[in-house]
């Protein structure tokens, strides 16, 4: 399990990768499901649900019990993101946060306030990763001018994975049909 | 907005995508049966998302079972009729 | 003190107040001046406010500590900052929100006439009493209601200007100027003889509404450059102290696609309103913008321009006002935790039940009236109340209640009126204005910018809906109905000997009567016809339909006709071949109308292999769905967008193309390029494909009433 040694108390990880790491993310939650609690703060609506359940049937008979082991909470504005964080209480369970700056591209939202929210937002990951491994999908960003929102969220982690590069490889077992669409 | 759940639809496109490798390995007559699979499936997509199922494809081969049963009830039943005429 | 009686036309913000107009009794347009001050709070941190208090202690306001109600939250302690003109506020609020960002502001950005109606109860396009002292109101007193089914009309002036041609394509030569007494031709040129002339009429006519084509992005525009150019002064407010007040164009991502929305010129004591630029103008007209208008309470111009969501929204703000619920700027509630099957149980829409496919004969459809807001209204669904038992009255069952009681009120009195009765056109335009407020009312519980919108509530709503829809499947089962298709809120039901209308009110009045819901019978379909996928024909597709009624009219679901982006003349030959398959009595008698149309769509064919086919008829609609650098393979709509772009022209996402397939490269032609095209160059296959397309949608379902021939 190549990611999981990775992910430690304390310790803030950034996986950015085009449409946010969406299939990394759901192999990870699953895998994190199968071991025990893990929050799920979802805000690019980037979350697959019936992947994540196949997933799961494919380690264990007992679905229903990894499933509710899983708790999600979805952000549709950034507004949204900078609440949901604050709200999450820093239990000792992992936390996945997923594509954690769609929606500060938006055009309605000047990036003066945009920075002033993300600021916001890390300042809460830091409080959850006292208790429990933080991971951040990203996917590049929408827009150039918000560049800096991204550099932000990366200066901040403590470990940053591109794809290609340097992503380690997620568990994973032989298949009968492959995963990707 | 806030649709996050796949719908039924999606799925099953979905799903059958991923079967993709199966079904061109398969000889085109049975192509055209393998697809008839899914149309009976795409049949009863209301009653799979009411299921609400954590694994849809499931619901999805017991609505594919359902339709099979319906075909043979009726094949049956004409051959029931045809039984009963050739005994006239 | 003089009283004066009459409409309330207007309201908006000046130096030293508020301006209202009001249409007199005795025909005078009177401009009134209210004091109107205007208050907003900050809630949060204790230190922050504290330093807030200091930051505002020598601006021209008064601060108190306030406690007052939110939605979700209770009571909250506040500091309420109260401007004594209310068009100060605005620029108050941005210095104070951008000197202290993480407070909770609200009741910042409320509409004024929102405040106005809150405050007085007179609302606008209503009729009121109000004295006055000069031109300064007293007292104002409302004499009717917005929910009112008949409210006396407004004799309103109305000046109609349209350019002879639109301006995108050719400059147009003269403006045509209609007003009750007639119409003429006011040539452009000189511009100094028309400015003249237009001003004139302005201040003869004294219009209290322009109605415009292109007035937004042409006329107005133009009016003050030529204005400025030549000298001339040309207001063409009401109010003289005021310029017109202009937005921009804009581009914006909405409901998965791109929106455009051109630029807008809003008046002062009079309305304006540009056709072309108007959402839904060509839906329900001038009677429906205004009755949008008078339940919402945002003014005419306004809800002209905007979506029936802008209403809805301003309705929900006027019921928190008038509740003391404060109306926060930014939404704060945010979702709550879900497992993964419990995100999986509760994230779906209504209940789509795939339909027979083919053709079935004596098939009544039956709808539930505005179904979902029914739902919120009966079951009290609002985003505090969702998962509470017993709670009070929530805000959204609040607002929506008397909007669907008008609304049900005048579908009675529309189906007891004869459909020749002059009063039948206006009702309609009200009924369908009010519809579409209902219709986005759902959107708005869960979408993302709504102030009060939780996602939560808007699952409770479909989680109903598909409850109520099993239930109705039930009843009608159990009476021995089969059901051919249900589609979110309506059923078709079929059962051998069931023909007439009477023949399904018991099963209407059992599934009202299960559910709770109103349900009222959209028709009977002597032949209906369900479609299945172009793709694979054992598989059905929900709501693509169509059929004929008893009387012998059509309706038709998801096909070419119904599209936008089909071309006129695919959509005039596919009516034509329903008009003929329409006079069939039964399925079985469609057989005997077939040939006819398999004529009709020869004689179409060659029509456009002549020449004889009017290039307007073949024009095709479709949008530019990104900036054109981001196509990596121009579509047709791209393609023409080129066009424009190297003629000059400004393109935008989200706007629509207009263009003609011709051929060989680059194989479409920009209709607004305003070029003539000879026939020869039209690409007739691809339009003949398109027909074929079309053609096909409505005889396959035929295709069972014969032994196999090729049709086509």
């Amino acid at each position: 399990m190549e990611l999981l040694p990775v992910l430690q108390t304390g310790r803030l990880i950034v996986l950015c990768a085009p449409h946010a790491a969406r299939d990394e993310s759901a192999q990870l939650a699953a895998e994190l499901a199968l071991r025990g609690a893990v929050t799920v703060l979802d805000g690019g609506n980037r979350f697959l649900p019936y992947r994540v359940a196949h997933l799961l049937r494919r380690k264990t008979v007992n679905v229903a019990a990894a499933s509710n082991r899983l708790f999600i909470r979805r952000a549709f504005t950034c507004y949204e993101m900078t609440s949901l964080l604050a709200d999450t209480p820093a239990l000792r369970q992992p936390c996945l946060i997923l594509d954690l700056l769609n929606n500060f591209y938006d055009d309605h939202v000047p990036a003066h306030e945009a920075d002033r929210l993300l600021k916001s937002c890390l300042g809460q990951i830091h409080r959850l990763r006292s208790s429990a491994p933080v991971i951040v999908t990203l996917a590049p960003p929408l827009a150039a001018d918000r560049a800096f929102l991204i550099e932000q969220v990366c200066a901040s982690a403590d470990e940053v994975f591109t794809p290609e590069a340097d992503m380690p490889p997620l568990p994973s077992q032989p298949t009968l049909f492959p995963l990707t669409t | 907005m806030g649709r996050t759940v796949l719908t039924i639809t999606q799925h099953l496109n979905e799903t059958e995508s991923l079967l993709s490798p199966f079904r061109r390995t398969l000889r085109r007559s049975d192509q055209y049966v393998f697809d008839g699979l899914f149309a009976s499936a795409r049949r009863h997509i209301a009653a799979i998302g009411q299921a609400e199922s954590l694994l849809p494809f499931e619901s999805a081969l017991l609505a594919i079972l359902l339709e099979q049963a319906k075909q043979i009830a009726v094949l049956r039943q004409e051959l029931d009729e045809l039984k009963a005429k050739r005994s006239c | 003190m003089d009283e004066a009686t009459g409409w309330l036309l207007d309201v908006y913000a000046d130096e030293d107040g508020l301006i209202l107009w009001l249409l007199t009794d005795n025909d005078q347009r009177l401009r009134l001046r209210m004091n109107f001050p205007v208050t907003f709070y900050a809630a949060g941190d204790f230190g922050l406010l504290r330093q807030a208090w200091l930051f505002l202690k020598n601006e021209n306001v008064k601060l108190e500590r306030a406690s007052r109600r939110d939605l979700f939250l209770g009571e909250r302690v506040c500091m309420a900052v109260t401007a004594s003109n209310p068009s100060a506020l605005p620029g108050l609020f941005a210095k104070l929100s951008r000197q202290f960002p993480s407070l909770d502001y609200y009741d910042a950005d409320i509409p004024l006439s929102l405040r106005f109606i809150t405050q007085t109860n007179a609302h606008l396009l209503g009729r009121c009493r109000v004295s006055q002292d000069g031109e300064r109101v007293t007292a104002i007193q409302p004499l009717d209601s917005p929910w009112e089914i008949d409210p006396s009309p407004i004799p309103l002036r109305i000046l109609t200007l349209s350019p002879d041609v639109n301006p995108a394509v050719r400059a147009p030569t003269h403006l045509r100027v209609q007003t009750k007494h007639g119409e003429y031709n006011l040539p452009l040129e000189p511009k100094r003889a028309f400015l003249i002339s237009l001003k004139s009429d302005l201040q003869r006519l004294d219009p209290d509404l322009i109605l415009t084509d292109y007035g937004d992005t042409w006329l107005f525009p133009q009016l003050k450059i030529w204005s400025e150019e030549s000298g001339i002064p040309l207001n063409p407010n009401r109010d003289e102290n005021k310029d017109i007040l202009t937005r921009r164009a804009d581009s914006y991502f909405a409901y998965g696609q791109v929106v455009y929305r051109g630029a807008q010129a809003h008046l002062f004591g009079r309305w304006h309103i540009d056709r072309h630029n108007a959402m839904s103008f060509g839906e329900y007209g001038l009677e429906g913008i205004m009755e949008q208008a008078r339940v919402t309470g945002l003014g005419v111009q306004e809800m002209a321009r905007k979506s029936p969501g802008a209403g809805i929204t301003a309705m929900q703000m006027l019921t928190a006002l008038r509740n003391e619920i404060m109306v926060p700027v930014q939404k704060q509630q945010v979702e709550g935790r879900k497992t993964l099957a419990e995100l999986i149980r509760a994230d779906h829409g209504g209940l789509i039940y795939q339909p027979l496919i083919g053709l079935h004969g004596n098939v009544a459809q039956i709808d539930f009236s505005s179904m979902y807001p029914a739902i919120m209204v009966k079951h009290n669904i609002s985003p505090e109340t969702v998962g509470k038992e017993d709670a009070p009255e929530g805000l959204v069952p609040k607002t929506l209640r008397p909007l669907l009681e008008k609304r049900l009120m005048l579908k009675n009195i529309l189906s007891d009126l004869s459909p020749r009765d002059c009063r039948v056109g206006i009702l309609k335009a009200r009924a369908a204005a009010l519809k579409w407020l209902l219709v986005v009312c759902f959107g708005y519980l869960g979408y993302k910018n709504a102030r009060f919108g939780k996602i939560e509530s808007h699952e409770a709503v479909t989680a109903m809906s598909r409850e109520l829809m099993l239930q109705a499947k039930e009843v009608a089962e159990d009476m021995g109905f089969t059901i051919l298709h249900m589609y979110v809120d309506c059923l078709f039901v079929q059962q051998e000997g069931f023909e007439m209308p009477s023949d399904f009110a018991p099963l209407m009045n059992a599934i009202e009567s299960k559910t709770g819901i109103p349900i009222a019978l959209e028709g009977v379909f002597k032949w209906v016809a369900f479609l299945s996928s172009k793709r694979d024909a054992r598989v059905p597709v929900p709501n693509q339909y169509f059929g004929a009624f008893l009387d012998g009219t059509l309706k038709y679901r998801g096909i070419e006709l119904r599209r936008r982006d089909t071309t006129l003349w695919v959509r005039n030959i596919q009516l034509a071949a329903l008009d003929l398959l329409a006079q069939a009595g039964t399925p079985q008698e469609l057989a005997e109308c077939l040939p006819d149309v398999l004529n009709l769509v020869e004689r179409a064919k060659r029509d456009l292999k002549a020449g004889r086919v009017h290039t307007k008829e073949l024009v095709v609609t479709q949008k530019l769905s990104r900036e054109l650098a981001a196509y990596k393979s121009p579509s047709p709509a791209a393609r023409a967008a080129l066009q424009l772009q190297a003629a000059g022209r400004q393109v935008a996402p989200g706007q629509s193309m207009r263009f003609l397939y011709t051929r060989g490269s680059p194989g479409v032609q920009a209709w607004e390029l305003g070029e003539e095209i000879n026939p020869a160059a039209l690409d007739a296959k691809r339009y003949c494909s398109l027909l074929d397309r079309a053609m096909r949608t409505v005889l396959d379902p035929c295709k069972s009433l014969f032994v196999p021939v090729r049709l086509l």
